[in-house]
């Protein structure tokens, strides 16, 4: 078995799922995701159920894509984004976007977090550049860029508890959705 | 041990006595100088007309507890979580007071001043009989028991005041605060604000579980359940929220918000102190006329 076919066979059976809880949990449920209308719980399901599934699916295919893409093109077998700073990256500038220029996230927020992440990942490259990228000297380099904006953020997050709380939320995973 | 360990020794001794004696004793009849790190209690002093020498994060005070006004005399300490050891050390203090949630730099602090923990949430009791309860602790830190009394006379008669303002058949309340555009916390029958409410005689909608200090962190789809309910949402909203919910089906259809005009509330410091409570009734009464006039507004209107 392929690991696509084992892909595949999973996502089946997560829609599956999917569907059969819809359709016994909440009667009529798969008429009114499609046309909610007024009824709250059809809205719940449109804008709120929907959603998150939609949501925790992407979040983890785009995680799980950007780490095979790093593991291959890097040939190097512990790149991920968060073990090449990527992560603390995007975590960094959004939580300066959130203090400093909050417009930004109007318009923007996924631009701000590209910027973040993409700036760590070539601070990460020029440190590990004279090695030729050497997947330990560029998975070292990542460690140190890792905890040096690691340290930035707690900073942040200390100076301005109050103001960051909906940042902490969405650290700490919330896939809770609105529209 | 060494002659010059013995000498350090008692220079250090000789040293320390005079401290002590000048620290316990101070100048007859003036206040004691009291740092304060918790800005609920910070605000308590200010308020008993005994302000601290020194508090913490001033200018977040302003934005979070709004009121009342830091005198230009309270020096700034720092962060909360870690306040200027140094500072403290030069301010000459007879005590620093904490709440539990600062235990942690008890021992550190308490190398420079008395430490006082005066908790409101760390034991059984109502939010508001605690925080009476610790106003009148305070006070006495600070030799002003009367002002305490009459203050806490003045903060009763206020609610009760600004309660008859509340519209007699006004349905029961969701008091909420947006930490984003998906989560929000919800205040309990057992946070202050919840008791502030039932003073006043408004039901909370919020019959669930909460936490520690009496209200819950909830994603907004918990409160689509929750019917015949007026919703009132506290300040600050963070950047981008009011837009957002705007453009939010889930919450534009929530019960609450689709069957009336939610009301506005100030900033008010869920963990504060009675003038956080007395901010909270005065911030409700007003969401409450503001409403109404323009329910009359829109009625004179039609007429035309």
């Amino acid at each position: 078995m392929t690991p696509a076919r084992l892909c595949g066979l999973f996502a089946l059976a997560l829609i599956g799922f999917s569907v059969w809880a819809l359709a016994t949990v909440i009667p009529g449920g798969i008429e009114m995701l499609a046309a909610p209308g007024d009824s709250l719980t059809g809205i719940l399901l449109r804008h709120n159920w929907a959603p998150r599934l939609v949501a925790s699916l992407l979040g983890g295919a785009g995680l799980a894509l950007a780490g095979v893409l790093m593991q291959q093109t890097l040939r190097n077998p512990l790149a991920a984004p968060t073990t090449i700073g990527v992560v603390s990256g995007v975590h960094l500038a959004l939580l300066l976007a959130t203090l400093f220029a909050p417009w930004l996230l109007l318009y923007a927020r996924g631009v701000v977090g590209f910027v973040g992440g993409a700036a760590a990942m070539g601070l990460v490259f020029a440190l590990a550049w004279r090695r030729a990228l050497a997947p330990t000297v560029v998975v070292l380099a990542g460690l140190v860029v890792n905890l040096y904006l690691g340290a930035l953020v707690v900073v942040l997050l200390l100076f301005n508890q109050e103001a960051l709380r909906g940042m902490m939320i969405w650290g700490a995973g919330s896939l809770a959705q609105n529209n | 041990m060494g002659r010059s360990c013995f000498l350090g020794w008692l220079i250090g001794l000789a040293l320390f006595v005079p401290g002590v004696v000048y620290a316990a004793g101070g100048p007859a009849g003036e206040s004691p100088r009291v740092a304060a790190i918790d800005w609920g209690q910070a605000q308590r002093l200010i308020a008993i007309g005994a302000p601290p020498v020194a508090m913490a994060q001033i200018a977040s005070y302003g934005d979070w507890v709004g009121g009342p006004a830091v005198p230009a005399s309270v020096q700034e300490l720092g962060l909360r979580v870690q306040p200027n050891m140094e500072l403290l050390s030069q301010l000459d203090l007879n005590a620093i007071t904490i709440t539990p949630m600062y235990g942690n730099s008890r021992t550190r602090l308490s190398q420079v001043a008395a430490v006082e923990s005066i908790d409101v949430y760390y034991h059984d009791g109502s939010a508001w009989d605690n925080t009476v309860d610790s106003t009148r602790k305070l006070a006495k830190l600070v030799h002003r028991e009367a002002a305490a009394e009459r203050f806490i006379d003045s903060t009763r008669a206020q609610i009760e005041q600004l309660a008859n303002r509340v519209p007699a058949e006004s349905q029961p309340l969701l008091v909420l605060q947006f930490i984003d555009a998906r989560h929000v916390r919800v205040f309990g029958d057992n946070s202050l604000i919840g008791n502030v409410m039932t003073r006043m005689g408004v039901t909370n909608a919020w019959q669930r579980e909460t936490n520690f200090w009496g209200f819950a962190l909830v994603p907004i789809e918990r409160l689509a359940t929750i019917d015949n309910a007026r919703m009132a949402v506290l300040d600050p909203m963070p950047v981008g929220v009011p837009e957002e919910i705007d453009n939010s089906v889930l919450w534009q259809h929530l019960p609450a918000v689709r069957d009336q005009a939610v009301l506005d509330l100030p900033a008010v410091w869920s963990f504060g102190g009675l003038p956080s409570a007395t901010r909270f009734a005065r911030g409700l009464a007003e969401a409450y006329d503001r409403v109404a006039s323009r329910a009359t507004d829109e009625t004179t209107a039609r007429r035309r």
